[in-house]
């Protein structure tokens, strides 16, 4: 089927991308109705001073705020709630994420609950979400969870030990304000774990079965700009230039995932995210290469063109060269980006991974993986991720 | 192979909501909440606007700024005659005398300061439909900051209330002087009665010469003066029982005008307008005279440089009895008697309380200011009413509505009064406390050929019956007596003896007696005074019974 043919959406938010932009948030917050705004980050970004710029910035704008930074990686079902509690206590009708994946998903879950009055649990799936949310500005501090464009929300159940998913065109924010120099105070580790996360996300977006031509556009822009400027990137952390370039490859791919969703990847990752409570970039960092490895024969021409993406040559290389070539790329860019744990190392043990198959079977990135998975598959994939 | 094609259809729509492309797939919007939101709200302000327009007081809310109006209700625009239109956005002052603005605004602003409710129990407000009594309540309300930002008002229109109010406490004013006048006139009666007794037994001493015959009929006449004076307080007590007969309204109006005449004086001009056909009504015929000449009487003192007064008669058919008018009325034919005078007229004051008693116009020493309540009294007791009209300067005219018999039946003439009847030695029994009035009483019938015993009260009554059961043939008892009243003596006499005949005599009329539950039969019953030859005549019919 000729993908050019087909009827596609592509749902972007208002953005604004580049350095300084994140001060712009106290004017965007009153432009959109904003009259009390609960700010929502975490303790590290908070620390970095991020934040500050931003509540400086709604100050300015005469707007008060209420702050809600009680949360953890990969947010909870009940710290949700609790942002709940507190944009209702303080009469607040609008919200700004300032930091990675986790505030922003904790902002979303927020929105969804108040103008809905559900339990977040209620809106599990795809189109859930009938009351929209509040005004939303989401400010990413890392170059790669993207939830600032995405129409995602990842939320942790530690009681059923499971990762759920919200999906919704009416999660996208309204606005994102991208700023690279949020990126400067990332630590190699972290910098290394959200790059590649970035870097998957465009993989899979490129090989998805709901790609567009919109979505390739965006993917494999993604993949070049990831590959290109990471590893420069961990050994100068406080060059702007490679900040942005990580920051423009983060965004593009998150535009393109967002519309293509994603893949086993990401249903693995989550599945494991949701038992381990492990960081969710390294997670689909460990898994990639295998993941690449499993796909690879259902799209082939599609991971040549990832391969050319990211620099290499396959002029003359027969297909298993080829295959070859790109997981060799992508394992040398994992070491030498610092990412050299494997599951078991994350504190995976063979006895769980039915289970972690079993739930990542149901997770609906599932749904466009090119690669008709059976669970006995994923079982595999994830032993040789061990 | 079914289970797959599920499962993969299952697949395929899943994959469809992902890129976006399910049913229910929408990018944040705000629009169907908020046409929802706006809907309601209107239904909303539809149901609140309903609610307040139908609440049957007025409503109305002003800013607490300049104090214009913001809000009103239906039936604020019925009261104030102004339309939501002319009214909104305007301010007492624009729509209020000025004295009233400033009395309105002085209240509005103490509200909004105090921030708490005030109530004007009555306050008169001149409005587009006239003048007005209403009962205010202003109410502040509070915005968010808890500031007094709006007064809310509601006003009740009691003017009909107040009016009936006021119609009750005069009613009740009347009553209350009627049975002074009445409780004086008792004994008034009790003391003329001694005076015509003895008058009236002394005309008939041979011995008096002519000078003393002629001081002696002064003192009569004084005393039968007098005694319509009671007789006149009594009436407008409404104690006085009246004895309606058929009698045509043309021929009392024909009857009276000789006398009226006398009565106006030679500077006015008396017109008489009786109408062609018959009037016939139930009227005491000497009640409706009384009517004429104080009506007459009131007309000559409104005209004391001369003028015209003129009695019309006539039927008039009413439907609605007038609001204001003086009287109880049934919708139904009315006979009626206009008495018309060019004299002074009467301000609305005037015309307003000149039904009340002691109330009067004329210098002291000239009028008891009785007249006209007498007037009022007794059209009210033939079921009829009084309705005014006066100009200042032009004159008077009073048109009296008596209701019209419905069977026109021909007048009955009363026969004239016999010659006193004698005694034939019987013996009567007198009990009465006044002194004077036993004793007069005494001379009288044993002048008259009876044997008299007397007793002073109940007790001693019913001993002197008892002592002297075979010669007495009548008892004659004062029915409020000391000890023991006539009524319960009566009860004792009747178990000794059930056959005696018993007359009473009391001072006050039937009303007032079977108010006090001392019941007698009609015929049984002597008002006093009692003049000596009706006394005569009233005991030989009570023995001849």
């Amino acid at each position: 089927m000729a993908v050019g043919f087909e009827i596609r959406k592509f749902v972007a938010p208002e953005f604004i991308f580049g350095i300084g932009s994140r001060h712009l948030a106290g004017r965007y917050a009153r432009n959109l109705g904003g009259r009390k705004i609960l700010v929502v980050s975490d303790p590290g970004v908070v620390a970095a001073g991020w934040t500050k710029d931003v509540t400086d910035s709604l100050e300015a704008a005469g707007l008060p705020y209420a702050m809600f930074t009680a949360l953890t990686p990969n947010p909870k079902v009940e710290e949700i709630m609790a942002g709940v509690a507190v944009y209702e206590a303080e009469s607040c009708n609008a919200l700004i994420a300032v930091g990675g994946g986790s505030p922003i998903d904790c902002a979303k879950g927020i929105g969804i609950v108040t103008s809905n009055h559900k339990h977040i649990l209620l809106f599990e799936g795809v189109d859930m979400v009938k009351a929209p949310m509040p005004p939303l500005i989401c400010i990413p501090t890392t170059g790669g969870t993207s939830a600032d464009v995405s129409q995602f929300v990842i939320i942790s159940n530690p009681l059923e030990m499971v990762k759920f998913a919200i999906v919704s065109k009416s999660v996208v924010p309204d606005l994102a304000l991208i700023d690279p120099a949020t990126l400067t105070t990332m630590d190699a580790y972290l910098t290394a774990c959200t790059g590649l996360d970035a870097l998957t996300h465009a993989v899979e977006a490129y090989v998805s079965i709901a790609r567009s031509s919109m979505t390739d556009l965006h993917a494999l822009e993604a993949i070049r700009l990831v590959s290109e400027n990471l590893l420069p990137s961990i050994a100068a952390p406080h060059d702007l230039e490679l900040r942005t370039q990580i920051m423009q490859g983060s965004l593009q791919a998150g535009l393109a995932f967002s519309n293509a969703i994603l893949g086993a990847n990401h249903a693995m990752a989550h599945s494991l995210g949701g038992a381990l409570d492990i960081a969710h970039g390294e997670c689909n960092a460990i898994l990639l290469d295998h993941v690449i490895e499993f796909n690879l024969p259902s799209a082939p021409e599609r991971f040549e063109k990832i391969a050319e993406a990211m620099g290499l040559d396959l002029r003359g290389r027969t297909s298993q060269e080829k295959k070859k070539a790109l997981l060799t790329h992508v394992r040398e860019l994992k070491k030498a980006a610092g990412i050299v744990r494997n599951l078991k190392d994350l504190g995976v043990n063979r006895s769980d991974l039915t289970l972690y198959s079993k739930h990542a079977m149901k997770d609906p990135c599932m749904a466009t993986n090119p690669r008709l998975a059976t669970k006995r598959d994923i079982e595999v994939v994830y032993e040789e991720s061990l | 192979m079914k289970n797959r094609s599920k499962e993969s259809q299952a697949l395929a729509s899943l994959r469809d909501q992902l890129v976006g492309l399910g049913e229910d797939s929408v990018r944040k919007t705000y629009y169907p909440e908020l046409q929802q939101r706006l809907e309601e709200l209107r239904e909303s302000e539809e149901f609140l606007k309903n609610i307040v327009d139908n609440i049957p007081a007025m409503v109305f809310v002003k800013e607490a700024v300049d104090l214009n109006y913001v809000a009103l209700n239906k039936a604020g625009e019925e009261l104030l005659g102004y339309s939501r239109a002319e009214l909104l956005g305007k301010n007492d002052r624009d729509l209020f005398p000025k004295e009233q603005a400033t009395f309105f605004t002085q209240k509005d602003r103490e509200v909004l300061a105090q921030g708490q409710m005030l109530e004007i129990p009555e306050e008169l407000v001149k409005t587009r439909q006239g003048d007005r009594i209403l009962r205010t309540k202003k109410i502040p309300l509070f915005d968010s900051q808890g500031k007094a930002s709006y007064l809310l008002g509601i006003a009740e229109d009691i003017t009909e209330r107040k009016r009936l109010e006021e119609q009750l406490l005069q009613s009740q004013k009347m009553e209350a002087v009627g049975h002074l006048a009445g409780g004086v006139a008792h004994d008034f009666n009790n003391i003329l009665m001694v005076i015509m007794g003895y008058g009236t037994m002394l005309k008939a001493d041979l011995t008096l010469n002519e000078q003393q015959r002629h001081k002696l009929e002064l003192i009569v006449d004084a005393a039968e003066k007098a005694a319509q004076l009671t007789g006149n307080l009594l009436a407008f007590g409404r104690k006085q029982q009246i004895k309606p007969r058929l009698a045509d309204i043309n021929d009392i109006v024909t009857h009276i005008q000789k006398f009226l005449g006398r009565i106006i004086g030679e500077d006015i001009q008396l017109r008489t307008i009786t109408a062609p056909e018959a009037l016939l009504a139930q009227v005491d015929s000497g009640q409706i005279e009384q009517v004429l000449i104080n009506l007459a009487t009131n007309a000559r003192d409104a005209m004391p440089k001369g003028g015209v007064l003129t009695i019309e008669t006539g039927v008039r058919q009413v439907d609605q009895p007038p609001a204001n008018h003086n009287g109880s009325s049934q919708p139904g034919r009315y006979a009626c008697i206009m008495v018309s005078d060019t004299g002074t007229g009467m301000d609305e004051t005037t015309r307003n309380r000149i039904f009340e008693p002691f109330f009067t116009t004329k210098e002291v020493g000239k009028g008891t200011g009785l007249g006209m309540s007498i007037v009022s009294g007794i059209i009210k007791q033939h079921n009829g009413f009084i309705e005014i009209s006066s100009e200042l300067n032009v004159g008077t005219t009073f048109t009296i509505h008596i209701p019209l018999a419905r069977l026109q039946l021909a007048v009955t003439l009363e026969p004239p009064p016999p010659a006193p009847p004698r005694g034939r030695g019987e013996t009567i029994l007198v009990a009465e406390d006044d002194e004077a009035v036993r004793t007069l009483v005494q001379q009288t019938l044993s002048g008259y050929g009876y044997q008299v015993l007397l007793a002073t009260d109940g007790v001693e009554a019913v001993a002197t019956l008892a002592a002297h059961r075979r010669q007495v043939r009548l008892v004659l008892m004062d029915l409020v007596m000391p000890r023991m009243n006539g009524k319960e003596a009566s009860d004792r006499m009747r178990e000794q003896d059930p056959g005696i005949r018993i007359l009473f005599t009391s001072g006050y009329t039937m009303d007032v007696i079977a108010s006090r539950d001392t019941l007698v039969e009609e015929g049984q019953l002597l008002i006093k005074p009692v003049p000596p030859l009706e006394l005569l005549r009233r005991v030989r019919e009570a023995l001849d019974r």
